[in-house]
């Protein structure tokens, strides 16, 4: 093949992709990082070069943006010790061959495919301090003084929690999916001598199948973790107009300040996100390479 | 060679013989209670989907309605009808529900179909043929999963509207596009991996060319993948609702636009906004009893092929 | 004669309106601005004049002949869009509904499409739509001073003078102090709305009061008689912040005074006002005592508002367009009355300081390709909304009332005693600030109703980030 007509090709099969991952992804990212240097009063003019200057002014305590970060990391900590566990025993349970446990799989993987709009919706209903599911319940068991009288999602101690219950029910079932389908790739055989030496259930997971599902959990870790990192639907329904929430999250703020004539501040949230976004990534990655002692897959 | 490893979960599996008793009943326990959790709240929403505002409020919050309000649903499609004259029309206009649920389609597939064209056509570039680099950009579209939507919408939304094509169906169907390519690909590498070259070789004998061996060998082997990817993407574009939300007008929303829109002044109303959120969320479900395997192996495949 | 009583009230009020005149002050150099108002207060008289004698004039035959002489240039068939609030539910719902018919009736040349969108919704968009100039309407809802000041600074505003000078006669140039920007008008005002207390009579008598109370003292006292027997006092909706504001601005303005208030909101003074902080505490010790219901806290406007009309909370204090929705209620509409809220220092300041003005407005868009009749079909629809808003008790009109208005409801009857009475108006905040400084404000009275902030915290947070 010519050389020139070999790069000609190349080129064009790259071409859509690129235009693509260049046009929306790689450019916006370089235009964030340009327009967080600026003062921007308005959407079309740039104001004057003010450096740094949005990234200190970020956490000042009039943009809240401190606490948003520790916000998502409060709810990136709970999916990763609260609900990847939870979504381990699901799969544990299931994949060990039990009576129907294609339906209980289909079951638990139904929330995954609703929208985060409407789970909001539905859970804002749920949460409704007069009328909702949780206050009619807790009313029903005689208890309603355990809970906070502005609900569980007014209540600015359990807010975060508040948020994070929707979130649990909807993706434990995306997380379970992936591991069971790695527990069911570990090798029979391999189950089966372990079951010959004497080593109990418990023990075969442990120390069977978990760490041959290791891959997945790390991809799962990070599924988690920089979805709470950008988690916005969800707690954008929940917010309505963002000022008064205790659930402050930096997409939130990225949104608002984007539409509020202040597109320094925003494209400088964004330039953290994404550096966040990449921190844990590797991070994650680099945690699970030094652990694995038995080499890579 | 991972393909059929990794996403399979054939039912013939071996069981582990030697149960207890205790145990088993153990994990029985925990897998229902998990099924209620799972279904309860869905169950909430159907049937106050079809309850009065008294009844939710009040009298009968969890129990199954005691007068099946059919009309709830009917007002949701009443939302959006032009009323009174032509000319006047509301938030919801042009056909209400409907028409949100057709722009959700027709983003969705043309979505599926840029994305899918563009990410098989640079892997097989990436992967077939041999050049310097190919590693390395191949890493460069892998950073791309990572990547939040949220930082591209004000850069986007900017140039959008400088280039006038805000408030369109291609306003979101170019991002949805761009964030669903490094997914695709990810996902078409290890597929197209699996296609053995030898195929490719002994086209080349036969006078193929690069463009040649992509039509005729390999788009058809990778129908498996595409049709996995594309209901993955489908998904993914049918929820999405910030760019839907902020580039969208009256014309373009999505179904999401339109739930969210539900609550606008109609939030006491919770007969309407359940009718409404059923409507925006069973058919979805209803299409999921049938294809509920094709659906999850969709949600796996981008995971673990990684 | 009940008309005529509402009309003078009216006009009474337009007298004292015409000392804010917050527009030009925010986006012109200060020398409009006090001209605006030097100009405003003298030609009052005048004004009052004009309008008194018009006034009958209007009433028997405004509708039949601007129809002639507002009728378009020529015949062509015109397609006009505009964006509003007004979706369905909204208490304006009806009235624009009416006045598009009508104005359909009377352009058969023009098509309007029209498209409503819920509040906050509405917000994020049209800023973002005007930020880029693209995909705009033709006409738009919008608040007036630096709501649209900001638009009319980006230049996406179109000058309506020519078209309002043929409307002088119906709509007082006092009521477009709001919407002039360095002299120039560009919104044509609809209807005007203050904050008032909304009471539940039922309830107080559950708690031994048979009148709404009429000084803070007694205000305090009847919270705590309802307290004491069980009744939740007020609703506030925290979920939507403006709701906070509602509450919030009264107490200041009745403890610090109008001018000062306004001048905070202006940007004439700072935030770093001792009695300002004091006002906050003050709003913050009724909230430690259970004055407000706790369910509030992140529930949105509609929800707190039903629960006032469903007799969950003894009060409700929010915009006057709320009369409209209670009015229409039969059987609430009897246990409902509505005052003003009282003084509470009253070394600075005065009953008849009042929180509103003329905010709702329509605006023609300067890229519009059909600018001028868009603006004549605003201006004429302006009106007939501001009509039919009236009738339906959404508001005090902002322009001369025509046609038969006895049929309005008591509570927009007792409104515009209120509004005569008026010694001054401050526009609300989230209006009468520019979107930058609008944020930090709201974000800073969602603190301080959940108790993140406290009054001393309020001032220190505010000074620092406003200016």
């Amino acid at each position: 093949m010519h050389r020139r007509h070999k790069h000609l090709t190349i080129f064009l099969f790259l071409l859509p992709a690129l235009v693509l991952f260049v046009g929306i992804l790689v450019w916006p990212i370089i235009a964030s990082v340009h327009h967080s240097m600026f003062e921007y009063r308005s959407f079309t003019e740039p104001g004057n070069f003010v450096g740094l200057q949005n990234y200190k002014d970020l956490f000042n305590s009039q943009y809240d943006f401190g606490k948003a970060v520790i916000n998502a990391l409060i709810l990136a900590a709970l999916s990763v010790f609260i609900q990847l566990p939870l979504a381990l025993g699901l799969a544990l349970m299931l994949g060990n061959g039990i009576k129907g446990e294609r339906f209980y799989l289909s079951v638990y993987f139904t929330p995954v495919l609703i929208s985060a709009v409407v789970i909001g919706m539905l859970w804002e209903k749920i949460y409704n301090p007069i009328y909702g599911l949780v206050t009619k319940t807790f009313e029903w068991l005689n208890m309603a003084d355990k809970l906070p009288p502005a609900g569980l999602l007014g209540d600015p101690k359990t807010a975060l929690l508040a948020v994070f219950i929707p979130t649990i029910w909807q993706y434990v079932g995306y997380h379970m999916l992936l591991m069971y389908a790695g527990i069911k790739g570990v090798s029979p055989e391999l189950r089966e001598a372990a079951m010959l030496d004497g080593a109990t259930r418990g023990q075969v997971n442990r120390y069977v199948v978990i760490p041959t599902i290791k891959p997945i959990i790390k991809v799962s870790i990070i599924f988690a973790i920089t979805g709470s990192l950008k988690s916005y639907d969800l707690i954008k329904v929940f917010a309505k107009d963002a000022y008064n929430c205790s659930y402050k999250v930096p997409s939130l703020l990225l949104v608002r300040y984007a539409f509020h004539n202040a597109g320094g501040i925003a494209s400088a949230i964004a330039v953290i996100m994404i550096i966040m976004c990449f921190f844990f990534a590797i991070l994650i990655n680099w945690m699970f390479k030094e652990r694995d002692l038995y080499g890579k897959k | 060679m991972a393909k059929n490893s990794a996403i399979s979960f054939e039912p013939e599996m071996y069981s582990v013989k030697k149960t207890n008793k205790f145990v088993e009943a153990l994990i029985y326990v925990g897998l229902v209670l998990w099924l209620l959790i799972d279904l309860f709240p869905l169950y909430y929403l159907f049937t106050f989907s079809l309850k009065s505002s008294k009844e939710i409020t009040g009298t009968n919050v969890i129990g199954l309605p005691k007068e099946w309000l059919w009309s709830n649903y009917g007002r949701v499609f009443g939302l959006g009808k032009k009323t009174g004259k032509p000319a006047v029309r509301h938030f919801f206009a042009n056909g209400g529900i409907e028409k949100c649920f057709s722009n959700s389609v027709l983003v969705a597939a043309l979505t599926i179909i840029i994305s899918l064209v563009a990410a098989l056509m640079a892997t097989y570039a990436i992967t077939r043929i041999v050049w310097r680099g190919s590693n390395t950009l191949n890493s460069i579209f892998m950073l791309g999963i990572t990547i939040p939507m949220h930082v591209a919408l004000y850069p986007i939304y900017s140039s959008f509207s400088k280039m006038g094509i805000l408030r369109s169906h291609a306003s979101l169907i170019i991002p949805y596009a761009a964030f669903s390519v490094s997914m695709a690909i990810m996902v078409c590498t290890g597929f197209m991996n699996d296609i053995p070259k030898e195929l490719d070789e002994s086209a080349c004998i036969d006078g193929c060319g690069s463009w040649g061996i992509f039509f005729h060998i390999i788009c058809p082997l990778m129908k498996p993948a595409l049709a996995t990817m594309g209901i993955y993407i489908f998904l993914q574009c049918w929820n999405e609702f910030m760019f839907a939300s902020v580039f969208g007008d009256e014309p373009h929303y999505t179904l999401p636009v339109f739930v969210s829109n539900l609550k606008g002044s109609n939030i006491t109303d919770w007969g309407l906004v359940g009718a409404g959120l059923v409507l925006a969320t069973f058919p979805m479900l209803f299409v999921y009893v049938f294809m509920s395997r094709r659906i999850q192996e969709s949600f796996m495949v981008g995971a673990v092929k990684g | 004669m009940k008309m005529k009583r509402l009309v003078s009230t009216l006009l009474a009020g337009v007298m004292v309106l015409s000392l804010v005149a917050c527009g030009s002050g925010n986006t012109a150099p200060a020398s409009t601005d006090t001209s605006a108002a030097d100009t405003a207060t003298t030609d009052t008289a005048a004004t009052t004049d004009t309008a008194a004698t018009t006034d009958t004039a209007a009433t028997d035959e405004a509708p039949a002949d601007t129809a002639e002489v507002e009728a378009p240039a020529s015949d062509e068939p015109v397609t006009l869009t505009m964006w509003c609030i007004a979706t369905e539910g909204d208490s304006n719902r009806h009235a624009y509904e009416a006045a598009i018919a009508e104005m359909e009736e009377k352009y058969p040349n023009i098509t309007l499409e029209w498209e409503a969108i819920e509040n906050e919704a509405y917000k994020t968009k049209i800023i973002a739509a005007m930020a880029s100039g693209e995909g705009l309407p033709d006409i738009f809802f919008t608040w007036s001073c630096a709501f649209l000041g900001d638009f009319v600074n980006q230049g996406r505003v179109y000058c309506l003078d020519d078209v309002l000078a043929k409307y002088s006669d119906e709509l007082p140039e006092s009521m477009l102090g709001n919407t002039t920007y360095d002299g120039k008008h560009y919104g044509v005002p609809t209807t005007m709305n203050i904050v008032a207390l909304f009471a539940n009579m039922d309830l107080l008598a559950q708690a031994g009061w048979d009148k709404v109370p009429e000084n803070y003292d007694e205000l305090i006292k009847c919270c705590d008689d309802l307290v004491a027997a069980g009744i939740i006092p007020f609703g506030c909706a925290g979920g939507e912040t403006w709701c906070v504001t509602e509450y919030l601005e009264p107490i200041i303005e009745k403890s610090i005074g109008a001018d000062a208030l306004n001048d905070i909101f202006l940007g004439r003074a700072s935030y770093d006002n001792p009695d300002v902080a004091k006002a906050v505490d003050t709003f913050q010790e009724m909230i430690d005592k259970g004055y407000f219901d706790p369910a509030g806290a992140s529930l949105p406007n509609d929800d707190v508002k039903a629960n006032f009309m469903a007799g969950r909370t003894a009060f409700y204090q929010n915009g006057t367009w709320n009369c409209a929705d209670f009015a229409n209620d039969a059987e609430f509409l009897p246990k409902v009355k509505v005052t003003e809220f009282p003084v509470i220092d009253s070394s600075k300041s005065k009953l008849g300081q009042l929180i509103g003005g003329p905010s709702d407005t329509l605006a023609v868009t300067a890229s519009s390709p059909n600018a001028e009749v868009a603006a004549e079909y605003a201006a004429e629809l302006g009106k007939l909304i501001c009509h039919y808003g009236y009738l339906d008790g959404c508001g005090l009109p902002a322009w001369i009332p025509y046609g038969d208005t006895s049929s309005i409801n008591p509570l927009t009857q007792t409104v515009s005693e209120i509004c005569a009475n008026a010694d001054s108006y401050v526009l609300f905040g989230d209006t009468a600030m520019s979107a930058v400084d609008k944020d930090p404000y709201l974000d800073a009275v969602a603190k301080v109703y959940g108790k993140e902030l406290d009054g001393a915290g309020f001032i220190s947070e505010l000074a620092g980030a406003i200016r």
